[in-house]
């Protein structure tokens, strides 16, 4: 025989075990059901526990070794359940539907009705049920019709043993109780506990993969993870009473019976009752039932800003405790007046008092949610007895960026529709448009990429066009060819496309990198030959360019190979344009001051050109001329303006746009620009420079003689 | 201590749906004797309108995997034959030392039968031998084969999980007690045909005479 101390202790310890259970029941229950309601669970951390995450869950966590966290929402409806613990747990997951067809004051509900029964305080009495429901006014006065149907019924019932009972067992040792297990009802067996707890661990995984297995689930998932708005929700009800289906429901349900779990003080029992077939959900967006949702849309002006359920604003009809879940009809009214003007305020069971924490992008579906009354002993403001959406604590895994927005504008009044219609907290990181994100729209982040107009120096050229110059001057570089610009763009497409879009209208860049890549588009447009014959250098002086100086090796290369740069450059010009792995920044212009000064020390240590007459002189600052026109001409390209220079000798059909139409003349008295040549006439035509550059040299050696004076002091110079 | 043996009803299905068969049962199974500290995973089947749940153990994971890839290999060499793949859970006990030993007993105190009837496929790009010129339009008959087959096939697996809740809620008290904090709490074992052994019996034989368990087909 127990000692009543023993048996006193197991009798607590197995009633505390039972109220966990009851509590991680209904969490796995409505968070399996009910969009957001638990939001604290542990979705959004699955998977296993390693030894070193074990430490980190949280006692209450560990209740029946499942870690599915914590549910706010349940433990607030236990809070009350608790004080009947006798009467079973029925939790009904009700679908919620909007039907426009139905007349207002008929029948709305497509299962049993609701019942409407006023709320009474008898809820603390033991012989009385209770019934969290809402009151009839919501229905008539809604402008939308809704139906209600029960997709679910989880019933949950502790049934203890009588005294008597229970002491007529323990003295046989074990006994059954009919059906179920047989269960040792001898208080003073210690292992009894254990068996049971173990047993209730498997209840418990059964119901957690039950839940995940039962049709409802669908709709779950479609709720929870859809931005879209539907035409229904789900919401859950729960109550002491088990209410009778209909003969209609009846037929529809299936029912499924866990094996109950006796303990020595009583048994657990834990069914389902589902419908098998859900009913046909015209999934549709909603939207144009509804009042625009980017007037309320986060981060507009017209949005209002987003009230959180106030905790002292609910109805004062909450005395108590248990009186808090009364629902007052008026506020039910309001709720239910606009269940559609809000598609994405969405249904649940409770709410919360305090500030909501997170509100991802809700399904969003009108807010019917069926009175489920909040619960809240001591905090009256809390209780919402209509069912609304709980501010999750956690992080959900939605797109913030989904125009959410729960607040209807004709709710302005009263605590009860915004508690109905309380918006999901917004977290402060979520943007009106995804789209502004810095990655995607990294143009926005780049200074460089003004609009101010740029004028482009001539004659003051450094070699290198490199964003990090701090050296302005160094942006007077011509800008690489459109391909060699591609990089650029194809990292930031928003920006490349505002670049180009800058172009024409660029203006003076804060930043030297920003006029960088100014001029450079600069290029794009009016230097293809310019471009080009940078290219083109590139092409052939590769290694000779990137060998030296970044800024006028190249240029520097080519000159010396070639006499008559502005072929060169010209011919060039579609060699750029098709170069796309020249580095923006770094290329090196064959216009650049300092290849100006390069090419004269070149000419002047060429042998060749050491016999320079007046004559070399003057090619020299021919082809100085020729370099600035070049840079005219493309600048002139850019930006379809009045050239910069009007040089035009050389480059008399520099104004010429098409591109990969002209032909070289061969001679000094016209160029095209060209965006496209093959490496192999580029090539040829390098030849023909040459030849002519020799030519040139030999004239001038002829002319030499008749200067050698001049020569030998300009070398001593 | 009772050993429990659970025979599952047989699923047709084919060869590409066995994988995901296999992992909804495995893992359903697993996941009921893990009792061990778990956050549980859902999992929606790549194949099926189900949602399963998995223990979270990476390891158990991995080792469903192997065992579904041996079992799927299996098949391939042995088409169109009824397999079954079964899965054991094992209670170590410490034997009496003998006095120059100390031998650990693993003894078997459940079992479940998957019992899978493959079947070719009947895909209207497939090699099946079944498939008739029809004249009409035999893509769209053989679509609409596979729909109802899928359907079908997904009805039965729901019907098998649903079992196994069954099943496991009505027999709890031949479960052992948990001796360790693992995950899965139990020791356990899936055995698949043998690629050598034509007779998948024969397998299973050797383990009973290994357990030292008699074989009780339920």
């Amino acid at each position: 025989m127990a000692s009543p101390s023993s048996s006193h202790f197991e009798s607590a310890r197995t009633e505390q075990i039972i109220s966990e259970f009851f509590l991680k029941g209904l969490h796995v229950i409505l968070e399996s059901r009910v969009p957001f309601l638990c939001s604290e669970t542990h979705r959004t951390e699955q998977g296993g526990l390693s030894s070193s995450s074990v430490s980190r869950v949280r006692k209450k966590d560990k209740w029946f070794m499942l870690a599915i966290g914590e549910c706010s929402a349940a433990s607030e409806i236990l809070n009350v359940w608790h004080k009947n613990a006798m009467d079973p747990l029925v939790i009904d997951v009700v679908l919620v539907q909007e039907d426009s067809s139905k007349a207002q004051g008929s029948d709305k509900e497509i299962g049993s009705p609701m019942k409407l029964h006023s709320f009474s305080d008898t809820f603390t009495s033991a012989q009385s049920t209770s019934y969290w429901n809402v009151g009839e006014e919501h229905f008539n006065s809604s402008s939308k019709e809704t139906s209600v149907k029960v997709l679910e019924r989880w019933v949950m019932q502790y049934e203890s043993l009588k005294s008597s009972t229970r002491d007529h067992l323990s003295s046989k040792g074990r006994g059954s109780l009919g059906f179920g297990e047989t269960v040792s009802h001898s208080s003073d067996d210690p292992t009894a506990s254990t068996r049971m707890y173990k047993r209730l661990i498997l209840l418990l995984r059964s119901l957690y993969v039950t839940s995940r297995l039962l049709p409802a689930y669908k709709l779950f998932r479609k709720l929870n993870s859809s931005n879209q708005s539907y035409n229904f929700g789900i919401s859950y009800r729960v109550s002491s009473f088990v209410e009778p289906f209909s003969r209609m429901e009846e037929r529809e349900m299936t029912n499924f019976r866990f094996t109950p779990v006796d303990t020595a003080f009583g048994r657990l029992s834990l069914s389902v009752s589902y419908c098998t077939v859900l009913p046909h959900l015209n999934i549709e967006d909603s939207t144009s039932l509804l009042p625009p949702i980017i007037v309320d849309y986060v981060g507009s002006p017209a949005a209002d800003p987003l009230k959180r359920f106030p905790c002292g604003s609910l109805p004062k009809s909450v005395d108590k405790g248990y009186q808090a879940t009364s629902f007052p009809s008026q506020g039910i009214r309001s709720s239910y007046s606009s269940p559609f003007q809000r598609p994405h305020s969405w249904s649940s069971g409770l709410s919360r008092c305090g500030p909501p924490t997170y509100s991802p992008s809700p399904p969003l579906y009108p807010n019917y949610s069926i009175p489920y009354s909040t619960l809240s002993d001591s905090h009256a403001s809390t209780s919402n007895v209509h069912g609304h959406r709980v501010p999750p604590c956690g992080h959900h895994n939605h797109d913030q960026s989904a125009p959410i927005s729960y607040r209807p504008s004709s709710q302005k009044k009263g605590t009860s529709s915004e508690e109905l219609w309380l918006t999901p907290p917004f977290s402060p990181s979520s943007s009106p448009s995804p789209t502004n994100s810095p990655s995607c729209n990294p143009l926005l982040n780049r200074p460089r990429f003004g609009s101010s107009p740029v004028s482009i120096p001539l004659g003051r050229n450094p070699g290198c066009v490199s964003p990090n110059n701090s050296d302005p001057n160094k942006l007077l570089l011509p800008p690489p060819s459109p391909k060699s610009k591609r990089p650029d763009y194809s990292n930031r497409d928003d920006s490349s496309r505002g670049h180009a879009t800058h172009v024409s209208g660029s203006q003076e860049s804060p930043s030297p990198s920003r006029g960088n890549s100014f001029r450079k588009n600069d290029a794009l447009k009016s230097g293809e030959t310019y471009i080009g014959s940078t290219s083109l250098q590139t092409n052939l002086g590769q290694k000779v360019f990137r060998d030296s100086r970044e800024d006028s090796g190249r240029f520097s290369g080519l000159i010396s190979s070639s006499s008559s740069p502005r072929f060169g450059f010209s011919r060039s010009s579609s060699r750029l344009s098709l170069q796309d792995d020249l580095d923006d920044y770094e290329f090196t212009c064959p216009f650049a001051v300092d290849d100006v000064d390069t090419i004269d020390s070149h000419t002047r240590n060429d042998p060749s050109d050491g016999k320079d007459a007046p004559d070399a002189t003057l090619m020299f600052h021919s082809t100085r001329k020729s370099q600035d026109a070049a840079v005219g001409a493309l600048v002139h390209m850019l930006r379809t303006a009045p050239p910069l220079r009007q040089d035009s000798s050389y480059f008399s059909h520099s104004s010429r746009t098409d591109s990969g139409t002209g032909t070289f003349s061969g001679t000094g008295g016209g160029s095209s620009f060209f965006t496209s040549r093959k490496t192999s006439e580029a090539l040829d035509e390098l030849q023909t420079y040459r030849e002519m550059k020799n030519l040139l040299l030999a004239q001038s050696r002829t002319q030499s003689v008749t200067l050698e004076p001049l020569e030998a002091t300009d070398e001593v110079a | 201590m009772n050993h429990e043996v659970f025979t599952l009803n047989e699923l047709e299905v084919e060869n590409f749906e066995i994988q995901e068969v296999l992992r909804c049962i495995l893992h359903t199974i697993v996941f009921h004797r893990a009792l061990g500290l778990v956050r549980p995973r859902d999992i929606d089947s790549e194949l099926f309108d189900i949602t399963y749940v998995q223990c979270g153990d990476p390891d158990v994971e991995k080792k469903l995997e192997e065992k579904i890839d041996q079992f799927i290999a299996w098949v391939e060499k042995h088409p169109n034959k009824k397999s079954q793949m079964c899965i054991s859970f094992y209670e170590i006990k410490n034997k009496q030392a003998a006095w120059f030993t100390n031998k650990t007993e693993r003894l078997c105190w459940e079992q479940w039968f998957i019992n899978l009837s493959v079947v070719s496929s009947k895909s209207p790009t497939g090699k099946s031998h079944h498939l008739k010129p029809l004249a009409v339009d035999p893509s769209e008959t053989a679509v609409e084969e596979m729909s109802a087959h899928r359907a079908s096939l997904e009805k039965s697996l729901r019907e098998v999980l649903f079992k196994i809740i069954t099943l496991v809620n009505e027999k709890k008290d031949h479960i052992p007690p948990v001796q360790n904090q693992d995950v899965v709490s139990f020791p356990y074992e899936i055995t698949i045909p043998s690629s050598s052994d034509s007779s998948f019996g024969m397998d299973m034989i050797k383990r009973m005479l290994q357990t030292g368990h008699p074989t009780m087909l339920s």
